[in-house]
């Protein structure tokens, strides 16, 4: 799960989580229906709280003492704090975003950039808007020219997401600006899907693949297979003689080489029974990464349940996948 | 908080605090220069101060503070407390809500000084600060570098907005919010008010000569419709009773009769302003007929026109008065012990003044201020530099009369006074301001610094208090031309070049202090002075005597959320969406073909208005535009359209328009 301990949550979150705990459960279902992307939402921030209180302060003096610089400088604080509320107000309309890409796969500790692009619709620029995941703020914009787009990089480093399979349910664009008095925020929905995948550990199973013999009782391999042609090439020099296809080369009128490659199918079914779950799945990690991409893998998970027999390196991507998801329900981001 | 940041704070602070020292206690001003320095050095060596000094300096200035105003229970110490606490938080300003943190505790600090002193300057200070404050609110957004809100154009406009349309808000609203009549609090603080003038309550030779060399204004007169004649413009601020024979002091348990406001018939009407708040005398024209004084303040009458004034707000005084055209000569029992007072002269002086001037005895008093006019006429000389006088009163006063002869107005007004009462004639030393600097930019006189006088009251058993004026003698060209004026004549004569206050009689220089005089009076009469009185005489003014105070009330809310609803729209046409732009080119366009007398609506398909305009002999300009306009607005690879595009729409929606007229 996300740790919330270790950052500050946005104002947006909190408000959010503040309500659902006043409000009746039955209400929540109601309140998510209310909740419009399009709409803007706004409160006031902790600093806006103090202006607001330091200005009721000052009204209060002016009329005790009827001081006009204290007057004068009630209405000036209040004209700055209002108006500072529709600027915010109005820095998070009409900014909307798209995605290139809906899935994005990390592993536990790393760096994890999901490419997002804003577009601002609005005539004028906005300024200092922030994007936020679970109330964490993942990447901030300074300034965001009109009518143009501009790529945003989140990195999700900061929600110390775990191994899991995650789904952005919304994102969160939000703004302190002008004076960070208030806090204003709108949502996007972006279908985007993120898998963390454990960060591997060095295992024993790294030994095993190059021994089948010895693989024991955890591993079960089958090694099936033979050297095949793959393709012509000119001779190098330095390169021993007994490769080169005399016929070939007569043709060509240069010393062709017959390069074979390892053709060899493996097909591995690793186990991951035993042990601690989460320690097996990271050297399952570690070991698919020392894996030949023209494998033919799959694991027995750590519940007993046979993963799919995955071949080539994209669908390698199949059993990170599987890895990560292993024991987790789909968890949403907000 | 980064360098920048940190360079605004720590100035914002001493700005803030240092140019009040004088309302505060010199421990803690000390104290927080010490703690200022040490802010600065620590930050520019980059040294952390640790938590236990950080500590144990803030119950250092706790204690400072309640050491200096014997507890925190006044304006003053919460003024001292938060300045000291702002420049504590300069120690430790590390992350942005530190930032925010030492802004809260400056503000709380500068209404503190607001409280405690209200002045033009501090208004201006309010905007700037807020304004500076703001900015750099706006600047911490993107924990960027301070500069970069200085570099960013949208942002500055996005400032200028908010500040442009805050002062309009603020300022309608201060005039618009009803004021009370009454203050919960009135100044029950502990601080000290100065002197407006440098007069004191004693007069010492050179008192009024180093008073005369200040060039900055003391008071504002404005006159109703009459304005009295230069001459007899005689602002008189405290009486002088007691003397040792050269020096006058005070005293306040002396009063008289004429002292208090008469009714009768008044002339000259005038409101006056102080240019500063402070306490002491004030300045009237006397005889005084009635007397309003229009700021908070106790009134204490003590001798002929002699006005005390303690304030209870920290703003500069304001008055009313008019003057008395008949004057009461009749005394009470209890003003002939006080008469009596007037006579007293240290018997050593009153002997010499005998034996000197022998015959003056058995004069009535009109006889022997002709005599005095004389004495003084014949030998002495008035001069802007006369010189100290050292010695015992007595020697002093025999130096001026018998040896040196020259003096300022203090010389010849307290020896002319002590001549009287050798001879058993009452008399007073009466201190102020004569004359003044006419405004005519803005109808009113500036008494100044160098207006200072000093005249003599004597009594005559007939006439009663008559103000007798020996400078008249020596010097006239001083009353008729008043202190300005003669000091420049008075340089001339005496062969000296040139003086800075040479170049405030520049024509066009002195047309440009004028105007800025002005503007800075009328600026404080609208702001500083600004109090319940004239907020009915505006609305008198404006008919509508009626309106109570509820009225107003709700006229200001109202007014508040017009404004800002206002704004609100306004940003919001500004965030308009992105083809409106071109929608409102091609709207141009339709109206531009309507009025040329085509069939065409807003409805109409672009393609098909092309067909139309096609035989059209400027066919080719509209079709180009309509081209144009089915590129940028039908492209489907493009999601808005871009600065380029509504440029080139509205150069050929120009050309449209060519064209049609030329075919007109």
């Amino acid at each position: 799960m996300v740790n919330l301990k270790s950052v500050g949550l946005s104002p947006s979150f909190l408000f959010r989580k503040r309500l659902r705990r006043l409000l009746p459960q039955r209400w929540h279902a109601r309140l998510e229906r209310l909740e419009r992307s399009s709409r803007v939402y706004i409160v006031p921030t902790l600093m806006g709280m103090y202006f607001a209180f330091i200005a009721l302060v000052l009204f209060l003096i002016a009329i005790s003492y009827g001081h006009n610089l204290a007057y004068y400088a009630t209405f000036l604080f209040f004209s700055f704090v209002s108006l500072s509320a529709i600027i915010a107000n109005n820095n998070i309309t009409k900014v909307e975003v798209s995605w290139p890409r809906i899935q994005f796969r990390g592993r536990v500790g790393e760096d994890i950039s999901v490419p997002l692009i804003l577009i601002n619709r609005s005539q004028f620029s906005r300024y200092d808007i922030k994007l936020e995941v679970n109330g964490v703020s993942v990447a901030h914009v300074d300034e965001l020219k009109p009518l143009t787009t501009q790529e945003v990089v989140l990195n999700l480093k900061d929600l110390n997401l775990k191994r899991g399979h995650f789904k952005l349910k919304r994102l969160t664009l939000a703004t302190r600006f002008p004076f960070a008095l208030f806090y204003a925020w709108n949502w996007s929905k972006i279908p985007i899907e993120v898998f963390i995948h454990p960060a591997p550990k060095p295992s024993r199973l790294k030994t095993v693949v190059h021994d089948n013999n010895q693989s024991g009782g955890e591993l079960i391999a089958k090694n099936i297979g033979s050297e095949e042609f793959f393709v012509i090439r000119e001779h190098r020099a330095g390169e021993g003689l007994f490769r080169i296809d005399h016929r070939l080369s007569l043709r060509l009128d240069r010393p062709q080489v017959r390069e074979y490659r390892d053709q060899t199918v493996r097909s591995f079914l690793v186990d991951l029974r035993g042990g601690e779950s989460e320690r097996s799945l990271a050297e399952a990690v570690d070991w698919l990464d020392q894996c030949s991409n023209d494998s033919e893998c799959g694991f027995i998970l750590p519940d007993g349940r046979h993963t799919r027999i995955f071949i080539g390196r994209n669908n390698q991507q199949n059993l990170y996948d599987e890895l990560a998801r292993f024991g987790q329900n789909t968890q949403e981001l907000e | 908080m980064s360098f920048g940041v940190f360079w605004f704070a720590w100035i914002f602070v001493g700005v803030g605090f240092l140019p009040f020292y004088a309302l505060h206690q010199s421990s803690v001003i000390n104290l927080f220069s010490v703690l200022w320095g040490i802010a600065l050095v620590t930050r520019l060596r980059q040294w952390h101060i640790m938590g236990a000094v950080r500590f144990l300096s803030l119950g250092l200035a706790a204690f400072t503070v309640w050491q200096a105003y014997d507890g925190f229970r006044s304006v003053e110490a919460a003024g001292g407390l938060f300045a000291l606490l702002a420049v504590l938080k300069l120690w430790e300003s590390y992350s942005t809500r530190d930032a925010f943190l030492f802004f809260l505790i400056f503000q709380l600090m500068m209404i503190a000084q607001y409280l405690l002193l209200e002045s033009l300057w501090l208004l201006g200070f309010i905007i700037l600060s807020t304004f500076l404050m703001f900015s750099i609110f706006m600047e911490l957004q993107g924990q960027q570098r301070l500069s970069s809100l200085f570099k960013n154009l949208g942002k500055r406009r996005v400032l200028a907005q908010i500040l442009f349309v805050s002062l309009i808000l603020s300022t309608a609203l201060f005039f618009i919010f009803p004021r009370s009549t009454f203050t919960f609090f009135i100044r029950s603080s502990k601080q000290q008010m100065h002197p407006w003038t440098g007069f004191s309550a004693e007069l010492r030779p050179g008192q009024i000569t180093s008073i005369m060399q200040d060039d900055s204004t003391t008071f504002r007169a404005r006159f109703a419709s009459e304005t009295p004649i230069l001459s007899s413009m005689y602002w008189q601020g405290a009486t002088l009773i007691d003397s040792d024979g050269f020096n006058w002091q005070r005293d306040v348990r002396i009063s008289f009769k004429g002292n208090s406001e008469r009714r009768g018939k008044e002339r000259f009407l005038y409101e006056a302003d102080m240019a500063e708040p402070g306490e002491g005398a004030l300045f009237l024209l006397q005889p005084t007929a009635q007397f309003k004084l229009l700021s908070h303040g106790v009134v204490r009458w003590r001798g002929l026109n002699d006005v005390m004034v303690t304030p209870m707000s920290n703003r500069p005084l304001r008055w009313r008065a008019s003057v008395l055209t008949e004057l009461e000569s009749s005394l009470s029992i209890e003003e002939q012990e006080s008469l009596q007072r007037a006579k007293e002269l240290p018997a050593d002086v009153k002997v010499w003044i005998q034996e000197n001037y022998a015959e003056f005895a058995s004069l009535s008093a009109l006889e022997l201020r002709d005599r005095i006019e004389e004495l003084f006429v014949r030998n002495f000389a008035y001069s802007l530099e006369p010189g100290a006088y050292s010695g015992t009163p007595l020697n002093q006063l025999k130096t001026f009369l018998l040896e040196r002869k020259v003096g300022v107005c203090e010389h010849f007004a307290s020896s002319a006074a002590m001549i009287f009462r050798a001879f058993g004639h009452a008399s007073l030393v009466a201190v102020g301001f004569h004359g003044g600097e006419y405004n005519e930019l803005g109808d009113y006189w500036s008494i100044r610094g160098r207006d200072a006088h000093a005249w003599v009251l004597y009594y005559d058993e007939n006439l009663g208090w008559q103000r007798f004026d020996p400078t008249n003698l020596v010097a006239p060209e001083r009353l008729s031309l008043g202190g300005t004026r003669y000091r420049q004549l008075w340089r001339e004569r005496q062969g000296i070049d040139f003086e800075w206050s040479d170049l405030t009689q520049n024509s066009w220089f002195s047309g440009v202090m004028k105007a800025v005089d002005t503007a800075y009076y009328q600026l404080n009469l609208a702001f500083i002075n600004y109090d319940a009185e004239k907020q009915r005489q505006i609305l008198a003014n404006l008919g509508l005597e009626n309106w109570r105070r509820a009225i107003l009330r709700g006229i200001s809310i109202v007014f508040a959320l017009i404004v800002v609803l206002v704004f609100w729209l306004w940003q919001r046409e500004s965030s308009k969406g992105s083809w409106s732009v071109v929608n409102r080119i091609y709207q141009a366009y339709l109206k531009s073909l309507q009025l040329k007398g085509f069939n065409v609506t807003n409805s109409t398909a672009p393609l098909a208005l092309q067909q139309q305009l096609h035989e059209q002999s400027y066919a080719s300009v509209c079709s180009k535009f309509i081209e144009a306009y089915i590129k940028i607005k039908y492209d489907t690879h493009k999601k808005f359209p871009d600065r380029d595009d509504e440029k080139l729409l509205r150069r050929l929606g120009r050309e449209v328009r060519r064209a049609l007229r030329t075919k007109s």
